[in-house]
């Protein structure tokens, strides 16, 4: 109940709404309401929270605007309407619970409700600390425009540097006082260059014929080294799973629920491998990637044009049991984060919930490209060809109606019997009673006995006490309402009836015996449709279907009176196949089914193999509606499907309709992105190559080129790499010759101390970084030394775990359980896009270095190859040292190995002391770090 | 042009162990060395300060998988006696299944210690050190199913792809002893869900939690045995090893991450002999042993402060494999049997740390992922229920004695003082000295927290 003077003044303020409001509404609001929100509200609802970045539930209380407008859940305060004003509600603390620090006293909650029932009255029409921009003015950004070829820079030193990159690094060199150290020795840079281009050691005939050719003309050798390497097969094993990283490839998802491995994922793998051998040119591998099946021509190669959909068919799969819209809202995610990570270096899923903090991303953006994959569903694209797919199809269904056929002739048989039954419906009735009877009396007499003493088939005795049962009344009611009066029936016993003295009420044989004659009736009159259709059900393809179709021809009443007794599954005259092979077929017979079970089986093994597909992800492109802070139950303005605007140069529709009806697929996003026009996509992967080869990219954050990225180091020459590139077909391979035959590239990884007081992290390549191996290399390269190395290619995968010799990018990869070698090793999570590796040293990888099954098979294989291919010590420890480290070995090794070597092996130790040594050459650094 | 050193650098690791006795002398030194940032200060795994004091070093997290009914434990509801079997308004809320009338426990309650907090007759001894305890009644999560409410309360986040609190915690505050892991689960078999609910996501792997299945000191870590040489001749092998390191560095003239390595590997030759001590919990006294009493369960209690005692950063211990407190059908039965196995545990556990001066820094707490409804499942039952549940904390910087929060009078939904799962991180984060906002982790273009964009530290709570 309101004080009347409130109640005079909604008047007043309704008479007077639209001029001007009471001075003592406002001096009520002064008082009353501006303190309390000042003081408990505005710490993180005001354009100064926002500008702080502290503002909480897009909410802002410090103007009338912002108070009537609302936060993501709605209008906080509706004039005149307190139970529409969610502020009340939270003060309340209803739904919502605000102030976060405690429930304010009732007199202040009843302050503010007045105020509302008075028309909120609110003079603070802005607020006291403007609000910031939100748009970022971006245009100065480096990345965003287009690259441009530079000239050449000036140097001063004109002898040092192979190649035009070079002059670029020497000029960042010279400007901060850096000198580069020399170059790397042959020796080094052939083991360098080995790894880097296929992953594994050069073997020792590899290195001699190397140090050969450089000893002659070391450039030219340089250059026959890196041509020879790029025509490897095992050069795409190297830099595809380099790609494999960005592209979050696994096999499996995180979780366990409902999810099946995809057991094609391998052909993407190997399509990228075959993609980086062939050198497909970089936009092309994009295009194909994203819309592969939306392109045309290629249709004699369909692994070549439908596999690499994998980028995305690969991709999350979330639990969809719980939260569905949040479900696949975040596989949105995953898609969006991926592509525009890993193809243009931006981190668009950042604007997802709200406007990009740092880029010119605003949240619509993420819902133009979220729109393109929004529908969309799972598919698998057959990658034969279409006559054996056709092939494949034909096999399985002949398979299966052969199959269907034999199944079906036992199910005739089923209904056949229960037919001849039909005339003992009220017979089954009346005992299926006296079994239900018994044992509601706590007599159980098992059915097959029952059946045996009272001349009952067991499998009918057994259906008909079933479809009685007390607690299945429901059922029987609906299907058979003629028997509505069974349960009613009660029958009082004086004493423990059996089997022999239970006698059935006449009630009970009064309700059989009526449903005999009707179900008499029905059987009359199927039987008359069988002779009077003769003609037309003799061109049923079976008996099983001219029975359906004599059905189909019944009266309603009669058929769901057939139906409920004899013909279907839970009818107590009903015997499927199952029963059919199992209670009523005789020894011969049963036999012979056998049989026919067993070849089809057989058929289904023998059977060519399913045919290899590809996982994709296609259809879908609805337009979609901003998800307000990322919430897909708060749904915003509607986004045409499309491209970033700083990407496009004409805005999207923004009119609704418009917006919903703009045509924008996956095949033109993919040709946005696979652009020369587009700033940053070829940019991106000309930085990516050099991080793949330097161990840092020219631009650090490989997969952030926006305004919280680093910014490039060298500015020019990735430009002038990246116009080169595009010039050149978006050739990978031209840029590695680039890249591989300059002097930068060939420095030693020596220190040099005035340079580190300068540059502690070589940001200006005054050296090349010694590096740890990856996980991949060390394995692989582990495996090459001992010599078990099987070097096939392509396939479905393997598991580390059973110790198989093949290389490491055919293991199976795993985003719910990693294996424990990919782990310890850095291997990163394939839940989501890698930019690049970490490189750790923890006691962990050292443990399997020392202790591991694996580690001791190569050891104890090294030792067996060293021994058996040399006879005298020094030529097996110089073979050894040659094999693990392409070098022989030095005095000080030389007198390490003859002492540790020259030991008695201790009884008790199962390894020899060549294989403890062996161990100790591949544990030592010099294996695990590449100068 | 100088290509060649010009000179040495002021301070070479490996000169500092050396002058100090060659290796580590103890962990005390690690411990030293890194705080004075001599050793391996690109190792992930180095102690690091915390944002704040810290109230507590270490948590174990006693991890009553499947979901606890809260009204059958620490939340006494006695409206459910009056309306049992009824099903009024309040008590009609949309859980996983279908659910019918209310459902009294079939439990008495006892008010336990000086605070005469209620405890349910399934934790006799628990109810004993009921005066330690901080009972929060007022918890609440996001759905009614296992598998994302369990991602939930380990890592914050429904979807299998976020780093687990106690890689966050490894990841703010570094490891304590270089020997062992920073952070431990113990279940046998798995827990629903599995490794994600340990995983390190984007963070270093190294920081994920390291899975025993089966406590037997000779297999915990991957590749802690070596099965092949005697500890002799495996010192002999790796002084081999060191060698031909030295070898190898001098003729580089050395660099951090050779020298880093080399520490390393001789941190995993000492961690083969004091990572199984640390777990071999028959090198307890019998009464010891006697206070935790007999049960897997109990012995993981046991090994927990094993680790915690050591510097392990944080221990979990699910109650067993699979989620056996998902207690559909006959709560009496299997409520009853499951406070039998895990009470003495427990209290012996908080008896245990108290009696050793660690409860004060170590934190203890206890939970599912959810609660349970207090309507029944199929007659005997009851069904999940994230509207409201309890948990509860024990040890360094919580307030005993006291409960915290309420939920309605059915004790169906959370509903005065509401602690949501990021509000309970955040929490922890707070007594382990860490800000929950500021714990963050820069990855694909933003800074990632274990609470999003959520969490508020219940103050009200600490000591």
């Amino acid at each position: 109940m309101l004080p009347t003077k409130s109640t005079l003044q909604i008047f007043v303020f309704f008479l007077t709404s639209g001029i001007s409001a009471l001075a003592s509404d406002f001096d009520f609001f002064e008082s009353k309401i501006r303190p309390v929100l000042v003081a408990n509200c505005y710490e993180c609802h005001s354009a100064q929270a926002a500008n702080r970045g502290k503002q909480k539930g897009g909410l802002l209380l410090d103007t009338k605007n912002g108070i009537r407008t609302g936060g993501d859940t709605g209008p906080a305060v509706v004039p005149g309407n307190v139970s529409k004003s969610l502020l009340l509600n939270a003060l309340r603390q209803e739904d919502l619970e605000m102030p976060p620090k405690g429930k304010l006293s009732d007199e202040v909650i009843a302050d503010f409700a007045q105020w509302i029932e008075m028309g909120a009255v609110d003079p603070r029409e802005r607020s006291a600390i403007p609000l910031n921009s939100t748009t970022v003015d971006s245009s100065d950004h480096w990345a965003f425009k287009a690259p441009q070829k530079p000239s050449l820079p000036t140097v001063t030193d004109l002898k040092w540097g192979r190649s035009k990159l070079d002059q670029f690094i020497l000029q960042q060199l010279e400007a901060r006082q850096l000198s580069p150290v020399p170059s790397a020795s042959p020796r080094v840079l052939v083991r360098r260059i080995y790894f880097n281009l296929l992953g594994l050691p050069p073997t020792p005939r590899q290195v001699d014929e190397f140090l050969k050719a450089s000893a002659e003309d070391h450039d030219s050798a340089i250059a026959t080294l890196i041509d020879s390497l790029l025509d490897s097969p095992h050069y795409g094993e190297r830099w595809g799973r380099h790609w494999l990283d960005v592209a979050r490839y696994a096999e499996d998802q995180a979780h366990t629920f409902g999810v099946k491995k995809r057991e094609n994922a391998h052909q993407y793998r190997d399509w990228v491998i075959r993609m980086f051998n062939e050198d497909l040119p970089f936009d092309e591998f994009i295009k194909l990637q994203l819309a592969g099946d939306l392109m045309e021509g290629q249709a004699d190669d369909r692994f070549r044009q439908f596999s690499g959909l994998g980028f995305l068919g690969l991709g999350a799969h979330y639990y969809k049991n719980s939260d569905k819209a949040q479900a696949e809202a975040d596989e949105l995610d995953d898609t969006i984060d991926t592509l525009t990570r890993g193809f243009m270096g931006l981190t668009v899923s950042c604007a997802r919930c709200h406007d990009h903090k740092f880029d010119p991303i605003p949240t619509k953006d993420y819902y133009a490209l979220a729109g393109i994959f929004n529908g969309r569903r799972y598919t698998e694209i057959p990658l034969a060809a279409e006559d054996a797919v056709k092939a494949y199809n034909s096999e399985q269904q002949g398979i299966k109606e052969l199959e269907s056929r034999h199944k079906s002739s036992l199910k005739v048989i089923g209904k056949e019997l229960g037919r001849k039954k039909l005339n003992q419906v009220s017979r089954y009735l009346q005992e299926g009673w006296r079994m239900t009877a018994l044992k509601s009396q706590g007599i159980q007499i098992p059915h097959e006995e029952f059946a045996k003493k009272m001349g009952l088939h067991p499998h009918y005795a057994r259906r008909f006490r079933d479809l009685l049962e007390e607690s299945r009344k429901g059922d029987l009611l609906k299907r058979l309402p003629e028997l509505g009066g069974w349960h009613q029936v009660e029958v009082k016993f004086k004493e423990k009836p059996t089997l022999e003295t239970l006698k059935v009420p006449k009630e009970i044989v009064a309700l059989a015996d009526q449903l005999q004659l009707l179900v008499d009736a029905a059987e009359k009159a199927f039987s008359q449709i069988e002779v009077e259709k003769a003609e037309e059900l003799a061109k049923a393809r079976n008996e099983e279907d001219r029975l359906n179709e004599v059905m189909g021809k019944m009266e309603k009443d009669q058929k769901r009176l057939l139906k409920n007794i004899w013909f279907d599954g839970h009818a107590p005259f009903f015997a499927s196949e199952n029963d059919v092979h199992k209670s009523f077929l005789n020894q011969e017979e049963k036999e012979e089914s056998d049989v026919k079970m067993a070849e089809f089986k057989d058929l289904r093994k023998n059977a060519t193999p399913k045919y290899p597909v590809a996982h994709a992800i296609q259809g879908g492109g609805k337009a979609m509606q901003v998800y307000i802070r990322g919430n897909p139950a708060n749904k915003g303005e509607w986004v045409a499907r499309g491209t970033l605007e700083l990407l496009d140069d004409e805005p999207r529709p923004s009119d609704p309709e418009e917006a919903q009806k703009h045509s924008y697929t996956r095949l033109d996003l993919a040709e946005d992105i696979a652009s020369a026009k587009n700033p940053l996509t070829a940019r991106v992967i000309v930085n990516r190559i050099w991080q793949w080869h330097f161990g840092r990219g020219l631009v650090a954050s490989s997969s952030n080129f926006g305004l919280l990225g680093d910014r490039p180091t060298h500015p020019e020459l990735l430009d002038w790499l990246t116009v080169n590139f595009m010039e050149n077909g978006w050739s990978i391979k031209w840029l590695h010759r680039e890249i591989l035959n300059s002097t930068t590239y060939q420095l030693s990884s020596e220190r040099h101390y005035q340079n580190e007081e300068l540059d502690a992290d070589n940001l200006f390549r005054w050296r090349f970084d010694r590096r740890r191996l990856d996980v991949e290399a060390l394995r692989d390269a582990l495996l090459a030394i001992s010599g078990k190395l099987d070097p096939a290619m392509g396939g479905p995968t393997f598991d580390l775990k059973t110790n198989n010799t093949r290389r490491t990018v055919y293991a199976s990869i795993s985003r719910h359980q990693l294996d424990g070698m990919l782990r310890i090793f850095d291997f990163p999570d394939a839940n989501v896009s890698a930019a690049s590796r970490t490189e750790t040293t923890v006691p962990q990888q050292q443990l399997f270095v020392l202790n591991s099954d694996f580690i001791i098979e190569q050891a104890k294989a090294f030792a067996k190859r060293v021994t058996g291919e040399e006879h005298d010590l020094s030529g097996q420890v110089n073979f050894a040292y040659r094999l693990a480290f392409g070098r022989p070995p030095s005095d000080d090794e030389w007198t390490l190995a003859e002492a540790y070597l020259g030991r008695e092996n201790e009884k008790d130790d199962k390894l020899s002391r060549w294989e403890q040594y062996c161990q100790a050459l591949l544990a030592s650094n010099e294996l695990i770090y590449l100068d | 042009m100088q290509n060649r050193p010009l000179q040495q650098p002021t301070m070479n690791r490996r000169d500092v162990l050396r002058r100090t006795g060659g290796g580590f002398a103890s962990l005390g030194l690690a411990g030293v060395l890194a705080d004075q940032g001599l050793l391996a200060s690109e190792s992930p795994l180095v102690p690091k300060s915390s944002h704040f004091q810290p109230k507590a070093k270490r948590i174990i997290h006693l991890f009553m998988n499947g979901g606890p009914s809260q009204v059958d434990t620490f939340d006494p509801k006695p409206a459910l006696e009056k309306y049992h079997g009824q099903r009024p308004p309040g008590a009609d809320r949309k859980t996983e299944r279908q659910t019918g009338g209310l459902f009294k426990s079939p439990f008495e309650f006892k008010r336990s210690g000086q605070s005469g907090i209620p405890v349910s007759e399934i934790f006799p001894e628990v109810a004993k050190c009921i005066d330690d305890i901080c009972v929060i009644r007022s918890m609440h999560t996001d759905v009614p199913n296992h598998e994302p409410s369990l991602l939930m309360m380990n890592s914050g986040i429904t979807q299998p792809i976020r780093p687990s609190m106690g890689s966050w915690l490894c990841y703010g505050l570094g490891v304590e002893n270089q020997n062992l892991p920073g952070f431990v689960v113990l279940c046998p078999g798995k827990p629903v869900v599995g490794p994600q609910l340990w995983s390190s996501g984007f963070l270093p792997g190294i920081y994920q939690g390291c899975h025993i299945g089966k406590l037997d000191p000779k297999n915990i870590v991957d590749h802690i045995k070596n099965k092949h040489l005697t500890p002799q001749t495996q010192r002999q092998q790796l002084d081999l090893i060191n060698r031909l390191n030295d070898l190898h560095s001098g003729q580089r003239s050395g660099g951090d991450q050779l020298e880093s390595r080399i520490q390393s590997l001789e941190v995993a030759f000492r961690m083969q002999t004091e990572a199984p001590e640390a777990f071999d919990i028959t090198q307890e006294t019998e009464a010891t042993r006697k206070l935790y009493g007999e049960g897997q369960f109990a012995d993981s209690c046991l090994a927990a402060r094993r680790l915690v005692e050591r510097g392990v950063r944080m221990v979990q211990v699910y109650y067993g494999g699979g989620q056996p407190w998902d207690d559909h059908g006959n709560i009496e039965k299997g409520h009853r049997d499951k406070g039998q196995k895990s009470d003495q545990a427990i209290a012996g556990l908080l008896r245990d740390l108290k009696s050793r001066g660690l409860l004060d820094d170590t934190l203890v707490l206890w939970g599912g992922e959810f609660g349970r409804t207090p309507v029944s499942e199929g007659g005997n039952g009851r069904d999940h229920n994230h509207h409201g549940f309890s948990v509860w904390l024990a040890g360094g910087g919580i307030k005993g004695g006291m409960t915290y929060g309420s939920t309605d009078e059915f004790g169906f939904a959370a509903v005065e003082n509401k602690v949501h799962v990021h509000d309970l991180h955040a929490t922890i984060l707070h007594l382990m000295g860490l800000d929950h906002e500021n714990l963050t982790y820069r990855y694909s273009g933003r800074d990632f927290r274990l609470t999003d964009v959520h969490g508020q530290v219940v103050h009200d709570i600490l000591a």
